[in-house]
Order: C-alpha cells, then sequence, then structure tokens
C-alpha cells in the first residue's frame, strides 16, 4: 500500500467512525435534510470523493422526491483530476426491510485537469515553453441508478448505505460528450 | 456491527492497492504538449541513456492510441535498448482539449508532429531520432519527412498507408477476388456474395468506408493468425489502472480530411534518409505490393534502405512476428 493509499485509509475510517458516531441514537423521525459522504470512483478504480446533502421536497415512510446538491472530485493517474459540483433531482422508494432504490438526474460545473506531468507548448519560433495546468470548464450532465440499505428501519441508527452506479458526460471533449462510469457508494446521514 | 464495517472498507481498499498498476501510473517520463487546442499526453520509456529515440506514430486515426502500442512484446524488447515516445495525435487515444474538426487536417497533424521533435529536441539534448509509424502513422511519417527529414536520423514505415487511396484500390481488387473464392467454395457463401455485391457498388473504396475494412477483418487481412497468443491484452490493467479512458472507445467521428485521399507514393523519391519498411506478406489493407513499389520509389541509397517482409503476418507484423520484428530495428538503429 502507497503512502498516499494509506493516509486515504486512514481519513476514510476516521469519517467512517464520526458518522457512525453520530448516527446512533438518532430519532426515527423524517428528517427534510440529510448530508451524503460517498467514494466516487470513475471506472470504479480511478479514486474520488463526493460530498453534499439531500432535501427531501417531498417523503412519506415509502417515497422521497429529492433535491441534492454535491460537490467531489477524482484523479485518473496520467489522464485527468476533475472537481465538480452539481444538482440533482431523484426519487427513492423505500421497503419494509431497510432495501431501497432510488434515481438522480443531474446537471453541473466540472473543472478538468491533465494528471501526470507538465504541459509544453511550443512557440512558433520554435522556443519551447511550461504552461500553466489552468484546466478546461465543462458542463456535466449526470444519470444513476442505485440502491442500498436504510438501517433506520430496523435499528436506531439514522444512516443509510448507498452504491450506485453513474454515468456522467463531460463536454466540450474533443468536441463532443465524453461519456463516463462511476461508482458511487457511501452513506447519507442526519446531522 | 463497527467492526464489520471496518473490515469491509479494509477489503476494498486492499483490493484497490493490489492491482498491477505500476507500469502504466508511474514508468517513464509523462508530459503533455498543446498544439492548436489540443493537449496530447507524450510517454518516454526505455533507455534513454542511448541516446537514440524512437517516435510512434500510431495507426488509425480515429481509434488510435500510442498508448496500445505499449503493450507490445516487440516494443519491451525495443526499450531495453533505446527510448520510444508514445504519443496520441489530436482527437485520439488519451488527447485531452477541444480542438475543432476544421483543424483536423493532414498538415495539422504533421505540425504537431514537428513541435514533438522540437520539444523532444529540448527536453532531451538533441537526441538521435527515428520515425517509426504503423498504418495511418505511415502516412503521416511520411508527410512530414518530406518537409523535414533534416531533422530525422532514420524512418520505419510498418505497413504504412502513404498512399491510401492507391491501396484501397489494390485493396478493392484483392478483397473481389477473395470472396469469388469464398463463394466458388461455397465457404460461407451468404455473407460474401454481400461483401461482393457491397463492392460491385462501390467502384471506388473512400478512406472511411467501414464495410471494407470489415470484409477485410473476416479475412483475416488485419491479423493473418487471429489465434496467435503472440500478443496478449491485459484488459483489466488497461481498463481499471492505465491512463486509458473511456474516450478510446466512445470516438464518435470519422476524420473528414481523409475523405479527400491520401497518396504521396510519387513523392517518395524526395525522401533521402535511412530507410526500413516493414510490411506483413498477408496484409490486405494495405497489400504487399505497395512495400516493394515504396522500396523502389525512395530516394534513399540503397545501402541505406531496407526492406523486411514477415511471411506470417497481416497488418502489423509488430505484434504477430515480435521476435522478427525486434531484431530488424534493433538492427537498423544501432546503424544509424
Amino acid at each position: 500500500m502507497t503512502k498516499t493509499n494509506k493516509h486515504l485509509f486512514i481519513s476514510v475510517l476516521i469519517i467512517f467512525h464520526c458518522l457512525c458516531k453520530l448516527a446512533n441514537g438518532q430519532e426515527n423521525i423524517l428528517p427534510k435534510t440529510k448530508l451524503t459522504f460517498s467514494y466516487f470512483g470513475e471506472t470504479i478504480t480511478h479514486y474520488g470523493l463526493n460530498m453534499g446533502f439531500e432535501y427531501y421536497l417531498f417523503q412519506s415512510k415509502k417515497y422521497q422526491i429529492i433535491l441534492a446538491t454535491n460537490m467531489g472530485g477524482y484523479v485518473h493517474i496520467r489522464n485527468n483530476t476533475s472537481l465538480f459540483i452539481r444538482e440533482q433531482w431523484g426519487q427513492r422508494v423505500s421497503f419494509n426491510n431497510g432495501i431501497f432504490i432510488d434515481e438522480f438526474i443531474g446537471l453541473g460545473y466540472l473543472h478538468h485537469f491533465t494528471h501526470g506531468g507538465e504541459i509544453y507548448e511550443v512557440l512558433p519560433n520554435g522556443v519551447v515553453v511550461e504552461t500553466p495546468n489552468n484546466g478546461s470548464p465543462m458542463i456535466m450532465p449526470s444519470v444513476g441508478l442505485g440502491t442500498g440499505y436504510d438501517f433506520s428501519k430496523k435499528t436506531k441508527r439514522n444512516i443509510i448505505f448507498f452504491l450506485r452506479p453513474e454515468l456522467f458526460w463531460k463536454a466540450p471533449f474533443n468536441g463532443y460528450y465524453l461519456t463516463h462510469f462511476v461508482l458511487n457508494t457511501g452513506v447519507i446521514f442526519k446531522i | 456491527m463497527k467492526s464489520k464495517n471496518y473490515y469491509f472498507i479494509v477489503l476494498i481498499l486492499l483490493f484497490f492497492s493490489n492491482c498491477k498498476k505500476e507500469e502504466f501510473q508511474t514508468n517513464g517520463d509523462f508530459f503533455y504538449f498543446k498544439s492548436a487546442e489540443a493537449t496530447m499526453p507524450v510517454w518516454v520509456k526505455g533507455n534513454k541513456n542511448s541516446n537514440k529515440f524512437i517516435i510512434m506514430l500510431h495507426g488509425g486515426p480515429e481509434g488510435g492510441s500510442s498508448q496500445y502500442y505499449t503493450i507490445f512484446p516487440s516494443h519491451k524488447k525495443i526499450e531495453e535498448q533505446f527510448a520510444i515516445v508514445y504519443w496520441d495525435q489530436r482527437m485520439c487515444g488519451m488527447s485531452q482539449g477541444n480542438p475543432s474538426m476544421a483543424d483536423a487536417t493532414l498538415e495539422q497533424f504533421t505540425a504537431d508532429l514537428d513541435k514533438l521533435v522540437t520539444l523532444i529536441n529540448y527536453k532531451y539534448n538533441s537526441p538521435k531520432i527515428f520515425l517509426m509509424g504503423h498504418s495511418w502513422g505511415g502516412a503521416l511519417g511520411t508527410n512530414y519527412l518530406l518537409a523535414n527529414q533534416n531533422k530525422i536520423t532514420g524512418w520505419i514505415e510498418i505497413d504504412g498507408g502513404h498512399n491510401w487511396t492507391t491501396a484501397n484500390a489494390i485493396s478493392r481488387d484483392s478483397m473481389i477476388v477473395f470472396a469469388n473464392n469464398k463463394i466458388k467454395a461455397n465457404d460461407e457463401k451468404q455473407y460474401w456474395q454481400f461483401a461482393l455485391n457491397w463492392y460491385t457498388n462501390h467502384p471506388v473504396v473512400g478512406i472511411n468506408e467501414n464495410a471494407h475494412y470489415s470484409f477485410i477483418g473476416k479475412a483475416n487481412g488485419y491479423d493473418y493468425n487471429p489465434q496467435s497468443d503472440s500478443l496478449q491484452i491485459p484488459f483489466t490493467d488497461l481498463l481499471f489502472f492505465s491512463p486509458i479512458s473511456t474516450a478510446y472507445f466512445f470516438v464518435p467521428y470519422k476524420f473528414s480530411f481523409l475523405n479527400s485521399g491520401i497518396d504521396l507514393q510519387n513523392q517518395l523519391h524526395k525522401i533521402t534518409i535511412p530507410t526500413l519498411i516493414c510490411w506483413g506478406k498477408h496484409d490486405k489493407v494495405f497489400p504487399v505490393v505497395i512495400a516493394n513499389d515504396t522500396y523502389n520509389k525512395l530516394g534513399t541509397l540503397k545501402a541505406d534502405k531496407y526492406m523486411h517482409v514477415f511471411d506470417y503476418s497481416g497488418h502489423s507484423p509488430n505484434y504477430e512476428q515480435p521476435i522478427e520484428f525486434v531484431n530488424e530495428v534493433i538492427k537498423f538503429v544501432k546503424k544509424y
């Protein structure tokens, strides 16, 4: 395990531990807002994080209409580092046993930086210069279809685990919308 | 419950950290260069102390990537002796930015290559530079040399497309013969009758005609022996632990500049630098007769031009006959 991975591992452990502490002992009510924290893996393994909150426009014990705001990013080694902020609209159907399914569509702003090395330019007079990596602004439509488990249905923990494969697109990229597959998995919890 | 959660996270992290990824993510020098709105990755691998750098010009152009060639066993052997510069051309492979299709011309690809040559000279103290072009890379390399051969020590062309328009006419004729033979032998008669009808309706085969290349693939015109294990593709590493992105699979366009054709055969006499021509005997994309004609028309002195026809290869002797290919390339580069 590399040094970076060890740091990531320890950070995730600490955050997860805090979330478990927070969730313990929460009352089983229907809060209007919850926080989300998740692993955002582009093509699963190109690691990243996503965090934000969900606001429930409508909710009953079995159904929620959700407006979510989240920000995050990921690193694809020797390809790109991307940071984004996006709004998502979704809905979630919950079953009595705690399992649920949800779907989201979203639109966001993404800033795309190259990753892995310096960027050079060759000027018309043949002089080579190194240029700053300012990145490129892009739009980021997305769709996601997920499932998960709501621990509050069977325990006193007000925490939800979710697993949500997503597709998102980056544009403009070489004149088209570049498709990405993402595994977005993490927890949703009440403060 | 808490300890179960911890174990789950540990398992996930161990999975990610134990996969093989070092070569793609840390090996060699990696950088980018910008040109006309394109940001193109360059990966320099191998023996940089040799002071001999081979710039790999990939095939395609659409669907092409130099990073694909990094997995060839032949390239790994060549890297033991010399440095290889893997460059993804504009709008290809892992190239980034937002260049326009209007800028994607043979002239612009050639201008990009000239900038790369300048950059390699700048970063590595003006080493000896060789170009190695495969398929479309043969067209790009040839066009570059027509105006810039003074910057290059040697040229290696592998089943190159420098006269793609003529090659398609020759290829069309050979595919018609192939289809007729298949029909006579009652071997997949329906498919080859369909192919024959297609060729009847297409007396001129354009460079962007996908159907033609599909028929060639079916006739083993790309890979002479598709069952050969000379190239084992590490799909998991490429997909999950390499710089390769979905851009490699989702490129949605055809390069429109190719519609007007490419034919540089009658300018080959202007090229006078040492040249090695490598060609698969069973190539049905650019049939081997083109190799002979290229050898004869090159302006290079006889003592400095070489041709090697690979008896058991189609379009890619660089992975179909890796040992023979490595021997030829190393012998050539060492000499100059």
